[in-house]
């Protein structure tokens, strides 16, 4: 949650979820309806940036994949640290992949707190009919912890503008709810910065003598 | 999408494909590197770059094009019809350059603006610009850091200047530099990422010294230096800075710096090793990476390494960070196929690249740039591959256990329980004798060894086992019947032992040039 001189917010996401739900896909797809000049192919789907114009905020996304095999699951917190936002993502249908969701979710909130806006993503409603995971127990377990939930096909490019929107707009709300509280906490670690020796002694970056 | 590459030698207005063959193989050995594209012809299917190579002057020149389905029937077509760019070799083998090759787009956008640029083509001598690319702002924020470092333009006499106060001894920025390096030199604290906190505060913290108070003529300098801008260039000082503490602050404590992270990560280190050990029989798939996904051919894995040896040798974290996303570059070119490529086949591909690649410091180097780069880089493109790096070693160290808490520190334990291991030619352990010549004392190291391996693994498992910052200075010895033969880098330790089984025979890790007289009781401890 870093602001560049510009003026522009960066916004660090994630995306969670097990392997094969189509976390990739999704970010391609979103990222490819921007620059579908280019030949998608020569991306590296593994992050990428994008960058968003709301509410006259300048804001730019760093999205973060994440390998979803099972064998990976612990790396976990070393690519969530410090994220704004995480979108998880299962296959509607695959329960197990629905069941993964929880588990992310149950890390997140322990890790994270509230600090995290939570995305949750039904991927693959291109194949409605084999859904597996039910339309009310996803949204009701959405609405328990506190997350959104959306329907995406990456394939018919469905829901995937507009859950990355939501998502910025959520995390540009705490952004600005929390900066206050981030002023007072940054005044006070400069205070503490005067005090400690030797070597930080020039290192207050706002020192005006 | 295919590309096709040729390789050409001679004037670039005659020579056609014939000559072409046969001047290929002296190409390849010039410059391994072009193993790479090598391979592609040989039909691997990893050419998904076009490069067309040509020697247009007595110097050696790279012509790189994207044009499709060059037949190479003459060069006029190649120079005329399509976007090219040429580069030095050394340009070439620049891991700015070589990100260009992993993203065909932004190769084409080069070479187009090259083009465009240059009406008189085939005179045209171009510098290889930065991959320009929209959906890598951070990647850009690297170069720009970087930017601000090069030799030329308004950020050279800022840094310049900057370099000069550091080294007048009268200035306060340079007094707070040599105490800061002084009182970290002096300092107990062994843990190295409060080292490493402590430097980046410090840097950061001369940098605004400098910017926001200025130091003689420092601000005049700028402001000079801001005069000459034209209208549409700016002086990054936080960058032009950046490249100056790297250079004051970076390099001086970089040995320290170094024992540092190889005593506290000793145990991580060790385990890495023996995980890469396992990890070389290991096949692609165990590793997890997909049926569907290719690994890089052993050509690639030696220009990857390559960047991996960049990496480990460069003195500052940005040169550091530049050649591990070129080495990842590189990997992501090889493998690209017509899928899109998301982490689920990145993570695996990279674990078992730093497995081929034998990057025992993998983590020790990660760490050092985590913690040295600007917290501001590490959100980006930067940090992502970063992590990915960290990722992989969690990965690959996941092959061997954890060593419980009874083994926590078994280099420096009694030689008394894994030494039987030693012998035989099948062993998984063999022990060294290590001389510390600051302390006058001999320990005897468990070194993990797969079988077959190379007195050269050993000794690079040694020096990070003994944190010798140094190890081209250092050699395996066999020591037997009191004579002391020096082992070749290519020597198998195991094999040597199996030959002089039964005698009284021991391996000992020393500096090439020591000159020690061992005790008897060292030679006979085991045989």
């Amino acid at each position: 949650m870093t602001t560049a001189p510009g003026g522009t917010n960066n916004f660090k996401v994630v995306l969670l979820g097990e392997g094969c739900v189509g976390k990739t896909s999704l970010l391609l797809r979103y990222i490819e309806d921007k620059f579908n000049d280019k030949h998608l192919t020569t991306l590296q789907a593994t992050f990428l940036n994008k960058r968003l114009n709301i509410k006259g905020k300048r804001i730019n996304l760093s999205i973060w994949d994440t390998a979803g095999q099972e064998k990976f699951h612990a790396l976990g917190p070393i690519y969530y640290r410090n994220s704004n936002g995480a979108i998880l993502v299962y296959d509607i249908t695959d329960e197990d992949s629905f069941g993964k969701v929880k588990n992310w979710v149950k890390e997140l909130k322990k890790m994270l707190g509230s600090d995290i806006v939570l995305i949750i993503a039904g991927n693959k409603v291109d194949l409605e009919h084999e859904r597996t995971v039910p339309l009310e127990e996803a949204e009701s377990y959405a609405n328990m912890v506190g997350a959104k939930h959306y329907y995406t096909s990456a394939k018919l490019n469905q829901g995937v503008e507009e859950l990355f929107l939501d998502l910025t707009r959520e995390m540009l709300e705490k952004y600005e709810q929390n900066s206050q509280t981030e002023v007072n906490r940054t005044s006070q670690v400069l205070v503490v910065d005067d005090e400690t020796p030797v070597q930080s002694s020039c290192c207050s970056g706002t020192k005006s003598n | 999408m295919m590309w096709f590459k040729k390789l050409f030698r001679g004037k670039c207005e005659k020579r056609t494909e014939d000559t072409a063959g046969s001047s290929k193989d002296e190409w390849i050995n010039k410059f391994d590197y072009l193993n790479i594209f090598k391979e592609a012809e040989d039909g691997c299917s990893i050419a998904t770059e076009a490069l067309e190579v040509v020697q247009t002057e007595p110097r050696e020149i790279y012509a790189l094009t994207t044009i499709r389905n060059f037949r190479g029937d003459t060069l006029d077509e190649f120079v005329c019809e399509s976007e090219w760019v040429l580069v030095t070799p050394d340009q070439f083998s620049e891991p700015r350059f070589q990100r260009h090759l992993t993203r065909t787009d932004t190769l084409t956008a080069l070479c187009k603006t090259v083009a465009d640029s240059n009406l008189n083509k085939k005179r045209a001598e171009i510098i290889a610009k930065s991959p320009n690319c929209h959906c890598h702002e951070t990647a850009g924020r690297v170069r720009a850091l970087r930017g601000g470092r090069s030799t030329r333009g308004a950020g050279a006499a800022i840094r310049a200047y900057a370099l000069h106060l550091a080294q007048d001894k009268s200035t306060t920025f340079a007094q707070n530099i040599d105490n800061f390096i002084a009182c970290t030199l002096d300092s107990k604290e062994t843990c190295p990422q409060v080292m490493m906190r402590n430097m980046r505060q410090f840097m950061s913290g001369m940098k605004n010294y400098l910017v926001k108070h200025g130091e003689r003529e420092f601000e005049k300098e700028v402001e000079k230096e801001r005069l000459k801008l034209k209208p549409t260039e700016f002086l990054n000082l936080d960058a032009i800075l950046e490249g100056v503490m790297h250079r004051v602050v970076v390099v001086p404590l970089r040995a320290r710096l170094y024992a540092r992270l190889a005593a506290w990560h000793a145990r991580d280190v060790r385990r890495l090793h023996a995980a890469l050990e396992r990890a070389a029989h290991a096949t692609p798939l165990q590793l997890g990476v997909k049926e569907t996904t290719k690994v890089p051919s052993s050509a690639v894995l030696a220009v990857i390494s390559k960047h991996f040896l960049k990496m480990q040798e460069a003195d500052s974290p940005l040169d550091k960070l530049e050649n591990l996303l070129a080495a990842i570059s590189v990997m992501f070119n090889a493998i690209r196929g017509e899928r899109s490529l998301g982490a689920d086949d990145l993570l695996p591909v990279l674990a078992w690249t730093v497995a081929r690649c034998r990057l025992v410091c993998a983590e020790l180097e990660a760490e050092l740039m985590a913690g040295l780069l600007p917290p501001a880089l590490l959100a980006g493109e930067g940090g992502y591959y970063l992590t990915a790096l960290f990722s992989a070693v969690a990965v690959l160290k996941r092959l061997v256990p954890e060593p419980g808490a009874d083994t926590a520190t078994p280099w420096r334990r009694g030689s008394s329980d894994s030494g039987r291991a030693g012998a035989g030619a099948g062993a998984a352990v063999v022990r060294v004798v290590l001389p510390d010549e600051c302390r006058g004392n001999i320990r005897h190291v468990p070194v993990p060894c797969r079988p077959g391996a190379r007195a050269r693994d050993l000794c690079r498992a040694l020096a990070h086992a003994a944190h010798i910052t140094n190890p081209q200075d250092y050699a395996l010895f066999a020591l037997h019947d009191g004579h002391e033969t020096m082992l070749n880098e290519n020597d198998c330790p195991q094999e040597v032992m199996s030959e002089k089984s039964g005698q009284n025979f021991t391996l000992a890790y020393r500096r090439i040039d020591a000159k020690i007289a061992w005790p008897q009781q060292a030679l006979l401890s085991y045989p």
